[in-house]
Order: C-alpha cells, then structure tokens, then sequence
C-alpha cells in the first residue's frame, strides 16, 4: 500500500558567506505546502548594559552538519512537516546580519512554527558551534560557560 | 596507537593550534586522555570539569575506549545561534 505521507527533504549547511534567505526559500517553496515558517537569528547590538561590535562563530563542521541533520530528523518524527533548511554562518557576523537560519515548509502552518521554534531551541544545546562577542570597547569573550543540559 | 585531537574557539585559541596527533596506550579510553592531558596542558584543566568529548564526530561517553586513528574532539559548552 502506497503511504500518502510524501518524505521530508532537509537541506543542512555551515558556511562563511552571508546567510541567503531567497535560496532557503526557494528550497522550502519547492515542497509546496501551505506555510513555511522562517526563524533567524541576528547578531544583537546591545546586550544589558554592553555594546556589540559584530560576532564570530567557529564550528566543529563535520560533527555541527551531523547534529543539525539529527535534529532536523527528529523534528520530522515529531511534526508533519515537508522541508526543513537549517544554515548557520561562522566567522565574522556584523550586527543586524543572520548568524543563522531556519526553516520548515509543511501543509499546515501549526507544525512549521513549532517545528521551527524547537529546532533553534535544540541547536543551541547540541549542535558544536561557538560564538566569540567582540565588544565595542574593544575586548572580545567566547561565550558558553556551562551546558544546558 | 595514535589519535587526533582536536579544539576549538576558546580552547583552541588558549592551546594555539586546532589539532594535534597523541599516542597513548591501547586501551586508553577518553576519560583517561583527557586527564592526561589536563595534566599537560593548564588551559584543558581548567576547562575539564565542562568538557564534553566526541569522536569520530559523535558525542561519547567519558568511558568510551578510545582506537588507533579515532578523531577525538574536546568540546566546551557550546554557543550557537
């Protein structure tokens, strides 16, 4: 008997260029669903009372690629959902600009928000990606200090 | 037997490099190669008591018994996103 469930396509990728929001969309398009939710995340000018001139990020690459394609499995399980994109940039990342990016195309919109709302969640925990903040009083600090769980 | 080891962002900068090949003993498991290393290097003791270990690009445990060629990544709490 034919499932008439069609299967998820991810698209995972790490790299230096500046994050395209037009070929994640493109790639979540192309499932043609009805909704495709998008979460990014952008390096932040001012943290309390610091002042943030621009973010680095330094990855374990291949170990990161593995990570974000378990996650992205896992959120297929737990949501119907069409295609999920997850691209995270390293190196320099000025503010304003997209440290990384994700998104979920599904037929119905609940699960693509949810979908995506957990896949930032758990990159954050798992997936081995640092962030150095360089300040704008000149110091520069790795952040991380514990794990969350 | 020989592994790689490898470090990143604030251990990488601390060590100065981003790999190094370590001979250790058969049977060595991760626990075992990072308080060796601890014991060499200031930087990794003070970070040991946070540091988690992969190999071969998947996270293991402290016990996991290390072979000839593993790539072993000393990894401190990640900061993503």
């Amino acid at each position: 008997m034919l499932d008439s469930r069609q299967s998820m396509e991810i698209k995972v990728d790490i790299q230096a260029a500046p994050l395209s929001l037009d070929e994640l969309w493109a790639f979540l398009a192309a499932a043609e669903g009805g909704g495709i939710a998008i979460f990014g995340g952008t390096t932040r000018r001012i943290t309390g009372e610091r002042v943030t001139e621009q973010l680095s990020y330094e990855a374990h690459e291949s170990m990161a690629r593995r990570e974000m394609e378990k996650l992205a499995v896992k959120a297929g399980e737990q949501w119907d959902v069409l295609r999920i994109g997850l691209i995270h940039r390293t190196g320099i990342v000025p503010v304003s600009e997209a440290s990384v990016l994700i998104g979920v195309a599904s037929a119905h919109r609940g699960p693509a928000f949810e979908a995506a709302r957990f896949l930032i969640d758990e990159l954050k925990v798992s997936v081995p990606v640092w962030k150095k903040e360089h300040f704008a009083d000149g110091t520069t600090e790795w952040q991380g200090d514990d794990w969350v769980r | 037997m020989t592994v790689i080891v490898n470090v990143f962002a604030r251990l990488r900068e601390q060590l100065g490099t981003s790999a190094w090949t370590e001979s250790v003993p058969e049977g060595t498991t991760s626990r075992q190669l990072v308080k060796v290393l601890s014991e060499r290097e200031a930087a990794i003791s003070e970070l040991e008591n946070v540091l988690r270990v992969a190999v071969n690009d998947e996270w293991v445990q402290k016990d996991r018994i290390l072979e000839d060629g593993d790539e072993v990544a000393l990894l401190t709490p990640v900061s993503g996103g």
